[in-house]
């Protein structure tokens, strides 16, 4: 997929239209992957939101050559996506709850494993919000362990960062989640 | 929040983090007197640092791919762990820096894995530790230092080496072929000052040879794959076997994978594979597999194919990356840098026996510098008793089980020596690989004979000399093992076979024949074998009866056999059929023809015997005239030849010379003229391997241009064809008859009757010599009495049309076309004569076999009926 390497070269490059360009592109590639396993039938498989990351990026980040495109940039990318589809998801399924349907509504035919509830996702989310308000990087790093599934050493080479640095941020930002959603819950 | 409020938080957050609750409350105190807000800020900090079965633990827990890593950030002995290095099948290199402030140092540290760190080994640990860190040499890392964790897991400080993995560095830089081995020499230098002081590497690699920013070698890790040895020294098969589990088995020598003897010899083979993958960019031996158990049969069983060799097969086969670019040559340059004394060192370094490697890193160095400095090397290829015996042993059943597969084309077979080169291809590809003697016959020409072309009569004098020396000693050897004595010399004779020392080769085969036939009797599988080999001889020699009848005496022992030797039942029934259509039996090599097809179908639909099969069978129908089966079996041969071997192939442009011919019989001449001159292309771009078919094309395109009436152009063609088969295939072969004959045929055509009468005497020449079909003889016969009739030689054309008629009376089935055709001509002649009622005779029953023939031209048709007339009106004359 030699788009994928020119769109990832741009927005690494910062161009804010390539950021966008590459979220349809996993947005549309996770939802072949539904497709796919709607097709293969596999009753009660379930896939991980990390493991779908992983799986988009093995079937888009191939070039002509087989070589893969930078991988850290695209987890990056992805971690984005993945967590607007899974949020959008918890929104749409809130929405249809609350207009009485009782109805799991699979995520676009795929059952996606999910460890938290509609709600949880739907306040960590705003919890995020609030946390890129205030530490950009922070939230940034929090989206890559979460949506895409970096180890911490892939996430120093994300942020460019040594990895000691990286699990520090991590401690940090994820006590502050915590006593976040601590917080709201008390509330 | 404000910004700088936030970055206070942190920082307090970390200083109390790792506190435990007494000390976290003092530190709240102390730091947040004052500061309610800062203190209930920190405090909910502090709490949500926690793990617990909330949504964030729950969602950590699920996307954790990698569990963090506990050591990140810790401190050992005087460093501080800052990230990781290399994760490897011991364990896990972290880069560290000096934590006591001292001064500014980068080490790396190695952590063994638990798992792996036994309680022996603990005690080993403390004593090596001490002769790995006196192991000082400029291209040696370091050991620092070392230690256990608290865990319990043993860790070595070592100098960290900033620099790139051999292999990569090579590549990147482009390194030319010198350049690399003059590196490769100071890395056997430093492997050989290790060894003086008693410490063995065991795990050479190019990851472990780094080239840092001066482009010096820096070899990691010393000694310490050998402290995972289990037990004391008295079981050292049980350490190997522990360390065979964690190594790269790619790299390792036979013994490490057998769990033999560790000795420096272990690490010479590692660096003789390091230099063969330097020099060639391919490991001596390739497989997806990481078990040890399956390295350790592939590195037994296989010999590494010479450095040279491989590289020429990565270039016929196009393997991914031009290597000899990135080495800064041309293919031809590499290979030719390679052949001889590198190929000798390599497969020196990398024998099978300890015993027989270089004695040390220093003379593999030693060797080196001599090849780069011009001088002879001490390296010695093997001698062919050692690497015959050897074979053989791993060889049992497929040893003499091989017939050459040679591609009988159409329009004549091919016994020249260049097919020994198809058949190594066809060996590459597994189908054929189980039934084929090629790999073993291939190899033994290349280990000993000289490389050079086998054209030369002195080299052959000098391999011949040295295949019955062999011979003698295989006889003096193994003179109480008949297996093994009969194995040996049937390979001897297969390789005289393949110098085209027929004699020679016959006395080897007969001489296994014997001695199988004494041990075995001759209903055994054993015999056949030599029968085999014997027919393979005679088919190539020439002596097509001879031939058939060794293999039709070997095919039902195969048959009787079962299962296991269907592809052998098919490989015979293939080359008898061969040799049956050349004795001009044509039905009985069809029947085996689809013997051998629905065999070789049932095994694989789609595979390249499968393609020979029909290609032959196609010659066979192509010869009855029977057109439509012949283009579609040809077709489908094609299909699978291109897409299997590529369309540029020998054994594909053959098919698509051969399709070219039918079509053009057929009467397709567009596709024909196409098809043709898209052969001459691929087979001119072959070059010397290409002369065979591009002799036969060249013929059949003449042939072509003939029947179109470009005579000039057609008689260049021929001309061409027939100087290239003379060449090749000798003066006296069929096929050089064949094209004689079309070329008489058209110098008669072109009124150059001197040409055409000479060669048409050569053309009877040949067709007279033993073994030819009598309808070819009829068929040369036939068309010399055409000429002659036509210069009004009426006595001998007259005499020729006769003898032609005898033989294709007497030939089974009879050839009513050709019938025809004498009849007319015989009539032709006696009319002529004056004798009406014998050319009347003649005319009718030629008019009544054309009238049977559907494939006679309209033109033949009328010219009898015509004559057949004009005999009736004598007064008009």
């Amino acid at each position: 997929m030699a788009d994928l390497n020119r769109i990832l070269r741009s927005a690494q490059a910062g161009d804010p239209g390539a950021a966008a360009e590459l979220e349809a592109l996993l947005y549309g590639e996770l939802h072949e992957l539904a497709r796919r396993e709607m097709a293969a039938e596999r009753a009660g498989h379930t896939l991980q939101p990390t493991a779908l990351v992983h799986e988009a990026y093995l079937r888009l980040a191939r070039d002509e050559q087989g070589a893969f495109a930078d991988r850290e940039s695209f987890f990056a990318a992805a971690a984005t996506a993945i967590r607007r589809v899974l949020v959008d998801h918890a929104r749409r399924r809130a929405r249809e709850k609350r207009g009485g349907g009782r109805v799991r509504v699979p995520l676009e035919g795929l059952e996606v494993a999910e460890p938290l509830e509609d709600e949880e996702l739907l306040s960590l989310d705003e919890a995020l919000a609030a946390l890129a308000a205030l530490d950009p990087a922070k939230a940034r790093l929090v989206e890559l362990r979460f949506f895409a599934g970096l180890s911490v050493e892939e996430l120093g080479k994300a942020l460019g960062v040594s990895a000691s640095t990286a699990q520090r941020e991590w401690r940090m930002a994820r006590a502050w989640l915590r006593a976040r959603l601590d917080g709201s819950r008390e509330a | 929040m404000k910004p700088e409020r936030w970055r206070e938080l942190q920082a307090l957050f970390h200083r109390a983090v790792d506190l435990d609750e007494r000390g976290r409350a003092d530190f709240l105190e102390s730091e947040c007197a004052g500061d309610a807000e800062l203190r209930l800020d920190l405090e909910a900090l502090l709490r949500g640092d926690r793990e617990g079965s909330d949504a964030l633990s729950r969602l950590e827990a699920h996307t954790s791919v990698a569990p963090v890593d506990p050591l990140l950030g810790r401190v050992l002995g005087a460093y501080r762990i800052e990230s990781r290095l290399a994760a490897g099948g011991m364990g896990v290199v972290y880069l560290a820096q000096r934590a006591d402030g001292l001064y500014e140092q980068q080490v790396a540290v190695k952590l063994i894995r638990a798992e792996h760190a036994t309680e022996w080994m603990l005690r080993r640990f403390e004593f090596e530790r001490r002769t790995l860190a006196a192991l000082a040499h400029p291209s040696i890392a370091r050991v620092l230092d070392g230690g256990t964790t608290p865990e319990g897991c043993p860790y070595f400080v070592m100098e960290y080496v900033r620099g790139e993995a051999l292999d990569r560095y090579c590549e990147r830089e482009r390194l030319g072929l010198a350049a690399r081995l003059r590196l490769f020499v100071q890395v056997c230098r430093a492997v050989h000052y290790a060894h003086q002081n008693l410490v063995l590497h065991c795990d050479l690699k190019p990851a472990n040879i780094l080239i840092d920013e001066r482009g010096e070698p820096r070899l990691l890790d010393f000694g310490i794959a050998r402290l995972l040895e289990e037990g004391p020294s008295e079981q050292p098969a049980a350490a190997a076997r522990t360390i065979a589990k964690v190594l790269t088995p790619e790299y390792a020598s036979p013994e490490q994978l057998a769990g033999g003897a560790l000795t420096t010899a272990l690490d010479v083979y590692s660096l003789g594979v390091i230099l063969y993958e330097l020099a060639t960019g391919r490991l001596p031996f390739e497989s997806e597999s990481r078990s040890p158990a399956t390295w350790e049969r592939l590195v037994h069983e296989q010999l590494p194919e010479r450095p040279s060799t491989r590289v020429g097969r990565a270039e016929r086969t196009h393997e991914p990356g031009p290597l000899a670019q990135r080495l800064r040559s041309t293919p031809a340059g590499l290979r030719r840098a390679l052949r001889g004394d590198l190929d000798r060192i390599v497969l020196m370094a990398l024998r099978k026996e300890p015993e027989r490697r270089y004695s040390s890193a220093q003379e593999f160095a030693d060797d080196l510098e001599r090849h780069l400095a011009g001088e002879p090397v001490r390296a010695r290829g093997n001698s062919l008793a050692y690497l015959a015996a050897k074979f053989v042993r791993r060889h049992r059943v497929a040893v003499g089980a091989g017939v050459l597969v040679l591609a009988a084309l159409l329009f004549g077979l091919f016994t020249a020596r260049r097919s020994e080169r198809i058949a190594e291809e066809h060996a590459q590809h597994a189908e054929i690989e189980a039934e084929s003697f090629q790999g073993v016959a291939s190899f033994l020409m290349e280990a000993f004979l000289p490389a050079q072309p086998a054209q030369d009569p002195a080299w052959q004098q000098r391999a011949r000399e040295r295949v019955l020396e062999q011979a003698e000693r295989v006889r003096r050897q193994h003179a109480q093992e008949d297996h093994m004595r009969a194995n040996l010399l049937d390979t001897l004779g297969q390789v005289c076979r393949r110098l085209d020392l027929f004699d020679d080769a016959r006395a080897l085969i007969e001489e296994a024949l014997a001695i199988r036939e004494q041990a075995y009797g001759r209903q055994s599988l054993e015999y056949a074998l030599s029968l085999r080999s014997l027919g393979q001889l005679e088919f190539q020699s020439g002596d097509f009866a001879a031939a058939a009848q060794h293999l039709a005496d070997a095919l039902p022992i195969h048959r009787a056999a079962g299962n296991q030797t269907h592809a052998d039942v098919a490989s015979i029934a293939n080359d008898l059929a061969a040799c049956l259509r050349n004795l001009g039996r044509d039905g009985e090599a069809e029947a085996l023809h689809r013997e051998a097809l629905a065999l070789r179908r049932a095994r694989d639909p789609r595979s390249l015997p499968v393609a020979e099969s029909l290609n032959n069978l196609a010659g066979v129908h192509l010869g009855r005239n029977e057109l439509e089966p012949a283009v579609a079996e040809l077709r489908e041969a094609l299909e699978i030849r291109a897409s299997i071997l590529g369309e540029g192939h020998l054994l594909a442009l053959q098919t698509l010379s051969n399709l070219a011919a039918a079509l053009w019989r057929h009467g397709d001449a567009d596709e024909a003229r196409g098809r043709m001159q898209k052969a001459e292309t691929g087979f001119r771009a072959l070059g010397v391997d290409g002369e065979d078919g591009l002799a036969l094309t060249l013929a059949n395109l003449g042939a072509m241009q003939l029947a179109a009436g470009e005579r000039d152009g057609a008689a260049t063609s021929l001309e061409a064809a027939l100087e290239l088969l003379r060449r090749r295939l000798g003066p006296d072969h069929p096929q050089v008859a064949a094209s004689l004959a079309q070329l008489a045929a058209l110098q008669h055509a072109r009124r150059r009757d001197a040409e055409a009468r000479a060669h048409w005497a050569e053309v009877l020449r040949i067709r007279r010599l033993a073994g030819t079909p009598p309808r070819a003889l009829g068929e040369a016969l036939y068309g010399q009495a055409v000429f002659l009739l036509d210069l009004g030689e009426l006595g001998e054309a007259e005499r020729g049309a006769r003898d032609a008629l005898a033989l294709q009376l007497a030939d089974e089935p009879r050839d009513s076309l050709a019938l025809a055709r004498t009849r007319f001509v015989l009539g032709a002649c006696l009319a002529r004569r004056g004798q009406a009622e014998e050319a009347r005779t003649h005319w009718l029953e030629s008019a009544r076999l054309y009238a049977a023939q559907p494939g006679a031209s309209e033109a033949e048709v009328t010219r009898v009926q015509r004559s057949l007339e004009g005999l009736d009106r004598p007064a008009a004359k």
